[in-house]
């Protein structure tokens, strides 16, 4: 599992909607405990689609603050 | 027969879809937006999202970050000016602004912060881009122009004093309180750097929504700061937008009501609607002409203006009159100087003020026809 965390829940609305729209799977989580950053919402992706939503997310304009794989 | 003619105060009545929108929000949803990630919480920040995305696509933004959420015109005015504006800048601005910019900039002025020119409008509100020009220094920060008059209407030659504003290297601010949602805005090619506009106006939905559109680049410090629900371990306000700019709880089912009313407008058009409001705004400009004793201010009948018309009964006073319209016909009106004393001042009505008329998408021509008589009615009686 990958985690993408953000600076701000606008960025992580925006990131779900963007790689949805694109059929992947991102689901909006809480941030897990042993991540530390500033926004509350994270974006859960299988690590297949990774490099494919971070193309798409630098392609919207939304700043991801970490990527984060996750046992 | 009940006939709302305040619109320019606030719009009413609502959309169907913007009742339904809000009491859904209210009673399914609920939650605080960009706070917590359980499924109503990101519904609710959903609904910003989806009002940023609409605010952006109305006014031909770049994109919807470059939307902040305010909780009024006022609120984002203030926002704009006081975020901007350093010691020792000089503001140009015109004699049509609402005290949502002159009461601002006036603050400012008299605590010694900045300094501002007032570049009068002629009898109609007309404002000329030249004089604008004129007025602008080497310490002019900024250009803050009325985009439709809240008294009577008239159009501000916005695009034009974009490209001054551009040319001269000067921020322009456009308050689109009046003109938001009834009126073509496209900030882009009008040369917008700061846009501020109202959610309960022409956008249809409720008070307590209102916003920015920033140019990507313009940069404000952050009038409002507090809680964002993002970097909480800092005491000091995020640098990004658009928590920069929005501390404090959302009016979230707000939102939720103009997301509904942007869908509305822009399923049926804003040049449409632009059109059907100015149609009706031309019957009743005709129609006051024929009555005795009426005299209507701004442009003249033929020149396009927004949905506003101002008027007084020579010999009476405009109190008595909209008291008496109200009594008698029930027409709601408002009457007095429309918080924008200046322009009154141009109009040649300070300080008694006019009766004014506003109109919406929802305003009919049998509630045209209705106010035309009754206002014949009511001359005959008065003087």
């Amino acid at each position: 599992m990958v985690v993408l965390t953000f600076y701000s829940t606008y960025f992580a609305l925006t990131a779900e909607k963007v790689v949805r729209a694109a059929g992947l799977s991102g689901k909006l989580i809480p941030v897990p405990r042993q991540i530390s950053t500033s926004c509350g919402t994270a974006l859960r992706l299988e690590e297949a689609e990774v490099d494919t939503a971070l193309q798409l997310l630098h392609g919207a304009g939304v700043e991801v603050s970490g990527v984060h794989h996750l046992p | 027969m009940k006939v709302y003619l305040d619109n320019s105060a606030t719009s009413w009545p609502k959309p169907e879809v913007v009742y339904q929108a809000v009491d859904r929000f209210a009673r399914e949803i609920g939650a605080n937006p960009g706070r917590s990630s359980y499924e109503s919480a990101l519904e609710s920040g959903r609904v910003l999202l989806e009002a940023r995305t609409l605010l952006a696509e109305l006014f031909h933004a770049p994109n919807p970050s470059s939307i902040v959420l305010a909780f009024n015109a006022t609120d984002a005015l203030n926002m704009a000016i006081k975020g901007l504006l350093e010691p020792g800048d000089h503001v140009v601005t015109t004699s049509m602004e609402h005290n949502s910019v002159l009461r601002p900039l006036t603050g400012l002025a008299r605590r010694g912060i900045i300094d501002f020119t007032i570049v009068p409008a002629d009898n109609q509100g007309r404002i000329d881009p030249e004089q604008v020009a004129a007025a602008i220094k080497d310490n002019t920060r900024l250009i803050a122009v009325n985009h439709v008059s809240n008294v009577v209407g008239t159009i501000a030659p916005v695009k034009e004093i974009g490209q001054i504003a551009r040319d001269r290297g000067v921020t322009f601010l456009v308050d689109a309180a009046q003109s938001a949602g009834n009126t073509v805005i496209d900030v882009q090619e009008m040369n917008i750097d700061i846009l501020a506009f109202t959610g309960h106006k022409a956008l249809l939905g409720f008070q307590g929504t209102g916003g920015l559109y920033l140019r990507p680049g313009i940069v404000l410090k952050p009038w409002r700061e507090g809680g964002t629900g993002s970097l909480s371990e800092l005491d000091t306000q995020p640098e990004f937008l658009p928590d920069r700019l929005e501390a404090g709880t959302h009016n979230a089912h707000g939102w939720a009501g103009v997301v509904a009313g942007i869908k509305y407008i822009l399923a049926i058009g804003v040049e449409e609607i632009n059109a059907q409001e100015w149609a009706l705004t031309q019957r009743l400009l005709a129609g006051l002409a024929e009555i005795p004793k009426i005299q209507v201010y701004g442009p003249d009948s033929s020149v396009r203006r927004g949905p506003i018309v101002s008027f007084n009964i020579s010999g009476a006073d405009g109190g008595q009159v909209g008291y008496e319209l109200a009594e008698r016909y029930g027409i709601m009106t408002r009457t007095g100087l429309h918080c924008a004393p200046h322009a009154h001042k141009s109009l040649g009505t300070f300080p008694e003020g006019t009766v004014r008329l506003s109109l919406s998408h929802f305003t009919t021509e049998e509630e045209i026809d209705y106010t035309l008589k009754s206002l014949a009615d009511l001359v005959s009686i008065l003087t």
